[in-house]
């Protein structure tokens, strides 16, 4: 029997912007619920859908709540780009997402070469 | 005196850059959308006249540094009443 392909979700763009946050998440959540559990690096401006979020002025619905949703998938470890982090200023000390481990990810070139297929978002 | 508006992240694009060059004395600056990043004490900014959608920045998230004025919408038709020229940096 052939190995299982391993599929890593790139999340690389802010919430709200434009939609490729939200359809990422949900491509994340669906492809957990098939069984087919994706790794999830949010790199770039993509690791700003870790910040604590009130869209209720935008009349959106919170994206953070997709992401917490993410352990209940299956997804239990995300992972970010600390040069990332580190260019906006964000403490990775400073976040957190409930029943998840977050790691931070040194090379993100050698950490996207280890996947069998990449999605980007 | 212009009015530009910003609506892309600093660090996905360059329009934030590309106006800082085009900021004459006097002028403002809005930041709106993702644009609102940029209101993070992280990233340098003129002294003056600067403005944050207050509900973009609140969404994402985006704590404002203490020099940028936190505006809705009805102050933002205002500040483009005050103004002339307007330059919008979408791009």
């Amino acid at each position: 029997m052939s190995r299982r392909k391993s599929t890593l979700a790139l999340c690389r763009h802010a919430p709200y912007g434009n939609t490729l946050a939200r359809e990422g998440l949900e491509a994340v959540l669906a492809c957990a619920a098939m069984d087919q559990i994706p790794d999830v690096l949010f790199i770039n401006d993509g690791v700003f859908q870790l910040l604590e979020q009130a869209p209720e002025g935008l009349g959106e619905k919170n994206l953070r709540r997709n992401l917490q949703a993410l352990p209940m998938f299956g997804v239990e470890t995300l992972y970010l780009c600390a040069r990332s982090l580190g260019e906006r200023g964000l403490d990775p000390e400073r976040l957190s997402v409930p029943g998840a481990e977050l790691k931070l990810v040194q090379d993100p070139g050698a950490f996207i070469a280890r996947f069998d297929q990449v999605l980007s978002f | 005196m212009t009015l530009h508006i910003v609506n892309q992240s600093p660090y996905s694009g360059s329009a934030l850059g590309d106006c800082l060059k085009a900021f004459a004395a006097g002028d403002a600056l809005l930041l709106i959308e993702d644009g609102v990043y940029g209101a993070g004490a992280h990233q340098p900014l003129p002294e003056m006249n600067i403005y944050c959608l207050k509900a973009d920045a609140e969404a994402r998230g985006v704590t404002v540094a203490d020099h940028i004025e936190c505006i809705d919408e009805s102050r933002w038709v205002a500040l483009c009443a005050e103004h002339n020229p307007i330059v919008s940096w979408f791009r």
